[in-house]
């Protein structure tokens, strides 16, 4: 009856863990509203876009809250340790798929709808847009594993630097570095939508 | 050939995301030039304005049937909870509290366990059975002490390995059997005798147990066992006849 009463709206998550470990279903519900989406993008980012994976390992994710959630640490920030749980359930599901098949199919890319504002100013035609957008998520596909996700956690998931760190157990420097290096392959790979620069480069190759 | 450090911090991140090269003032420039030239400026602008916009459109949804499962887990979760909790709130506590508890109970233990309390009996009527079949009954209080010899065919039965009292009731009945013919022999052939500690007595397998509601024979030491009167008295009540003092 107490807790029919009790607003978890007000709850801070490292608040409603210890509740959802107790098997407190408005707890865990108010948890699991907080974070269902944010981590099935991730998974779903994280896994090429499959659909199903992401369910299963977004299902993982709160089991092991649930089952295990008495070992979270309450002095670190519940949304981080979150997320590393989360890394590691990739990484795991990486290296199954790994053992799986060396030769790992590609996804039928999808045309999404077209991008509006700044993009518009680069690709007015929506066909390049679409392009454009199919080709960056192919080449974020094809990025390296830590490059790929420090890249989906600062620009999809919006952490700070400091909680990449904490998530990807790495110094802030590293994590900067990370994203330089994944920032400048995604434009590498994307050049054929950029004219002036393969004539630029081109020119370069010929001086060279 | 300028050093340029390779790394990206969220400064130039937001010049990227607001303004193209063409837009920036001359103190943003120089905070660009070590990193990046004019072209690779728009080049990974455009690619970061084109990221961050397919994450904002492309937002597919969970499934329902992961909150369902999920549930179930949940209740399966709560009925373990729910079990286990006296003994995990002893044993999570952050005093150490469960130490002391298991302590107290060793102590208690110690001192209501059968093979204790030989200091309540030494004042009371006992019987003591010990290994050569004669039974010595000791009064206390009296100025004398008798003591009586056992038939020898109650031996083999005295003998036996038994189990505790209460979980074989053929056993139980047999035993009693056993310390009734004791208890009557002792009433037919009772005298007096100088010193009762001196007189050996039966002897009953190391085995032997503790009953829970009737006979009760306790050891005294490795060697000697002690009837406690008051139970036998009991078992009368249930309508075996033993010896009555």
């Amino acid at each position: 009856m107490i807790n029919l009463l009790k607003n978890y709206k007000k709850y801070s998550d490292e608040k409603l863990i210890p509740l959802v470990v107790k098997g407190n279903e408005r707890a865990f519900n108010e948890l699991y509203s907080r974070y269902e989406k944010k981590m099935y993008r991730f998974f779903y980012r994280m896994l090429n876009r499959d659909t199903e994976r992401a369910n299963d390992l977004l299902q993982d994710l709160f089991i092991k809250i649930i089952e295990k959630g008495d070992r979270f640490d309450t002095d670190r920030k519940f949304s981080t340790w979150l997320y590393a749980v989360a890394g590691n359930l990739c990484k795991n599901e990486y290296r199954r798929v790994e053992r799986l098949t060396n030769n790992q199919e590609k996804m039928v890319i999808d045309v999404r709808p077209g991008l509006d504002n700044e993009m518009d100013f680069y690709l007015p035609n929506a066909i390049d847009r679409s392009l454009f957008t199919n080709r960056l998520t192919n080449a974020l596909e094809e990025l390296e594993d830590i490059h790929r996700t420090c890249f989906i956690l600062r620009y999809q998931e919006e952490l700070s630097i400091k909680e990449i760190s904490e998530v990807m157990d790495c110094p802030e420097g590293t994590v900067k570095s990370r994203l330089y290096y994944a920032l400048r392959k995604l434009s590498d790979k994307l050049q054929v939508f950029r004219p002036e620069a393969l004539k630029k480069m081109n020119y370069e190759k010929q001086a060279g | 050939m300028r050093n340029r450090p390779a790394s990206i911090d969220p400064q130039i991140e937001q010049l990227m995301l607001t303004k193209s090269y063409g837009q920036l003032r001359e103190a943003e420039i120089l905070l660009l030039e070590e990193r990046f030239s004019p072209e690779c400026y728009d080049a990974t602008r455009k690619t970061l304005l084109a990221a961050t916009d397919m994450f904002a459109r492309d937002l597919p949804l969970p499934s329902p049937k992961v909150k369902t499962n999920l549930l179930k887990v949940l209740a399966a979760q709560k009925e373990k909870s729910t079990n286990s909790n006296w003994w995990s709130t002893l044993l999570n506590y952050p005093v150490p509290a469960w130490q002391p508890a298991l302590g107290a109970s060793l102590v208690l233990i110690y001192f209501l366990a059968p093979w204790t309390g030989t200091q309540n009996y030494s004042d009371q009527n006992v019987f003591a059975l010990q290994e050569t079949d004669i039974v010595h009954e000791a009064v206390a209080a009296a100025p004398g002490y008798l003591t009586a010899s056992v038939p020898a065919v109650t031996a083999p039965v005295r003998r036996k390995n038994v189990g505790p009292i209460s979980s074989d009731l053929t056993q139980k009945h047999t035993i009693l059997d056993t310390l009734q013919e004791v208890a009557q022999t002792i009433q037919r052939t009772f005298h007096a005798v100088a010193d009762p500690l001196a007189v050996p007595a039966m002897h009953l397998s190391n085995s032997v147990f503790a009953a829970n509601d009737t006979a009760e024979i306790r050891p005294q030491t490795m060697e000697q066992y002690w009837i406690d009167p008051v139970n036998i008295m009991a078992v009368q009540d249930q309508s075996r006849r033993l010896v009555s003092f």
